[in-house]
């Protein structure tokens, strides 16, 4: 029995050290796409978007454009372009959603389009409501509730009296919610009337600002910032904002004392030269129709890296650690007096992959070795492959000892563990060593300290 | 070389250390077990999780307060270490002009889906149980007795003793093109210079993720 485990420690020995001098070193885990994977994504991408607009077509939203007659299709119709009007793509890659809404040919055609156009824009698909849907519908019931009539900064503004729910207040509304701050003119006589809504980020500063005139036909949108820094730039934007057309210099002054009069905060003469304190935020970009991607958060969704990304049809055999590999290490010393690492770790505490009957390790070694006076680094890494018959899984343990493993970062230090330790000068060093399994992304570190040629 | 004299290497090779087959509890038969807080009451929690910029940061584990429901003023404080993940902002949500309905899901998803399960799915380095009555005379809570504390090592073996003093540190390094300031890496818990659990953020992924970002900016 002696034999037979002298035997195997031998194999599992030999295994080692053989595919020890056989590094490769390369174990940086791919996660930036190259231009194959960017080709790749583009095409799913299209394909996906593809598929939707099919989807949207198929409850009988396809064939030529249709133009309603008067009657209940029309007014259903009317009803949720209302609606959802704003949040229907007319451009970029979803640009196809306006032609497929105008090809929907009945009520059954109309519901059926907007509950797809819903679903992909559905931000949690673990949850049996569609937030993005209640919240766009809330905005709705509060644009129909008139909830700026009693608005301590605004009140009396009604939406019904600016177009409504196709109207600028009401889409800047239904994008943005509830503004932080509102406020309105209170005499004007040439000046259009006035009103800033403001919407502040998290460190309080205007993210967005919104500003509306009203020369006697509703509130809209002002939308030409061309500022106020020169006389003629100060003449055309004062011309856009004047309820009475001014025709000489009296009137641009009268026009710029009344817009001085109306604006103790500064908020409109801020709103007048720019749309945001960021100066990449555009007016125009904010009120897109927002792409699925955007609503669901998938287009700016954080990327993941440490994940194990572990295949179904691999079988493994794990250890009893969610996280961690543990061990020994130790810092010898031969006859030669030579310095070296060696690393105690179970058969049990790492990781395998079975392939048929033999057990696979892939880890990732890397020493660090650090003169704690001058606390200058030589680094050592290496990749280890490691493999063994099934039926030897146990919790005996084993050595790893890559004193003579060639260094992938041989560049910079020297080209094996044994020949750092000689380059060494005297000193006292913190050697730190870590083990990374690269499949499972489980890890082990540990720390010796020894003193050298002292 | 003689196949008995490698043989005879190989033997003192493997012989030559202690053949430890189970992870042995080193504080002796009088030492009591580490808490079992399975059905306590959890009443803080944190994660241990680090910033290295605006767009990237990672986490590490989590840190656990319990109440015992038997017993109020008892307490038990669990350090659980996770296999760290870094998280990677895209641009697209520092760019002001997505902001809105969209930033509510953005970094929630995926971050709390990974946490939740990493909760259970993490092992425990630390406990350390202690507890409190109330000091009538400056109103406040005060210590009864001592910590009790369990502390597991890299090697594998738990340390138990009492009022011990946990060291914490996070240990950095400095990423060539990425500025001359130091990352921190990863955290280390210890007891002293040779008891101590560490934990570390593959430095590849700091690497990658500061790339990504452009150095964070």
């Amino acid at each position: 029995m002696m034999f037979n485990r002298l035997g195997y420690a031998f194999c599992l020995i030999l295994i080692c050290t053989l595919s020890l001098i056989g590094c490769v070193g390369k174990n940086q885990p791919k996660v930036s796409p190259d231009k194959v994977l960017a080709e790749q994504a583009k095409i799913e991408q299209a394909k996906r978007i593809n598929g939707y607009l099919d989807r949207l077509r198929a409850g009988g939203c396809n064939g030529k454009e249709v133009k309603p007659a008067k009657g209940p299709f029309k007014d259903h119709r009317d009803k949720l372009f209302s609606s959802y009007g704003f949040f229907i793509n007319k451009s970029g890659p979803y640009k196809q959603e306006e032609k497929i809404f105008k090809q929907c040919q009945s009520i059954k055609a109309l519901d059926h389009f907007f509950e797809i156009f819903w679903s992909i824009r559905d931000p949690d698909i673990n949850t049996p409501e569609n937030e993005n849907k209640e919240l766009i519908d809330k905005r709705i019931s509060e644009i129909k509730n008139e909830i700026l009539r009693t608005d301590q900064e605004i009140s009396g503004t009604l939406f019904v009296s600016n177009g409504g729910l196709r109207g600028d207040m009401a889409h800047v509304y239904l994008f943005r919610g509830n503004p932080h701050y509102k406020v309105k003119t209170l005499k004007t006589n040439r000046l259009a009337d006035l009103m800033a809504w403001v919407y502040f980020d998290d460190n309080q500063r205007p993210m967005y600002v919104f500003l509306f005139y009203d020369k006697g036909s509703g509130f809209q949108l002002f939308r030409n910032y061309r500022g106020m820094d020169t006389v003629e730039t100060l003449m055309e934007t004062l011309k856009d904002l004047a309820r009475i057309y001014p025709t000489s210099e009296e009137d641009y002054n009268r026009l710029y004392q009344e817009l001085i009069d109306n604006d103790h905060e500064y908020i409109f003469r801020f709103a007048i030269r720019q749309f945001s304190y960021y100066l990449d935020i555009k007016l125009d970009k904010v009120l897109n129709p927002p792409t699925p991607e955007s609503m669901t958060a998938k287009a700016i969704q954080p990327k993941i890296l440490g994940i194990p990304d572990i295949s179904k049809d691999i079988k493994m055999i794990m250890n009893e650690n969610f996280a961690k590999i543990m061990g020994f290490s130790q810092i010898t010393r031969n006859t030669s007096g030579e310095y070296g690492l060696r690393l105690i770790v179970s058969i049990a505490g790492i990781d395998w992959q079975d392939t048929r009957g033999r057990l696979k390790s892939v880890l990732d070694l890397s020493v660090s070795i650090m003169n704690e006076k001058t606390r200058e680094k030589k680094n050592f890494a290496c990749s280890l492959y490691i493999e063994m018959p099934a039926d030897k899984h146990s919790k005996a343990n084993f050595p790893i000892t890559p004193n003579n493993v060639p260094n992938r970062e041989s560049v910079m230090n020297g080209a094996t563990l044994s020949e750092i330790f000689k380059t060494l000068p005297s000193g006292d060093y913190e050697v730190k060593i870590y083990l990374l399994d690269r499949t499972t992304l489980k890890s082990g570190i540990w720390y010796e300290y020894v003193t050298i040629g002292k | 070389m003689p196949k008995s004299l490698v043989l005879l290497c190989l033997f003192l090779l493997f012989f030559s250390f202690p053949a430890r087959v189970n992870a042995q509890d080193v504080t002796g038969p009088d030492s009591p077990d580490r808490p079992d807080v399975s059905s306590w009451t959890l009443v803080s929690s944190s994660n241990i999780s680090v910033n290295v910029s605006d767009s990237v940061m990672y986490y590490l584990g989590f840190d656990l307060e319990f109440q015992n429901p038997n017993n109020p003023n008892e307490r038990v404080r669990q350090i659980r270490m996770l296999i760290p993940f870094v998280v990677v902002k895209s641009k697209g949500l520092l760019d002001k002009n997505y902001a809105d309905a969209a930033v509510a899901y953005v970094t929630d998803g995926t971050e709390r889906a990974l946490l939740k399960d990493y909760a259970t799915k993490s092992d425990v380095i630390l406990y350390i149980r202690w507890s409190i009555e109330s000091d009538v005379s400056r109103g406040t809570k005060k210590l009864i007795g001592e910590n009790e504390v369990w502390f597991w090592n890299a090697s594998g073996e738990w340390v138990y003793g009492r009022n011990l003093r946990i060291n914490k540190l996070m240990p950095s390094e400095t990423f060539s093109g990425f500025g001359n300031y130091p990352i921190i890496v990863g955290v280390k818990y210890s007891l002293s210079r040779d008891i101590y659990n560490s934990t570390e953020v593959p430095y590849s992924f700091i690497f990658i993720a500061l790339r990504a970002t452009k150095g964070g900016k």
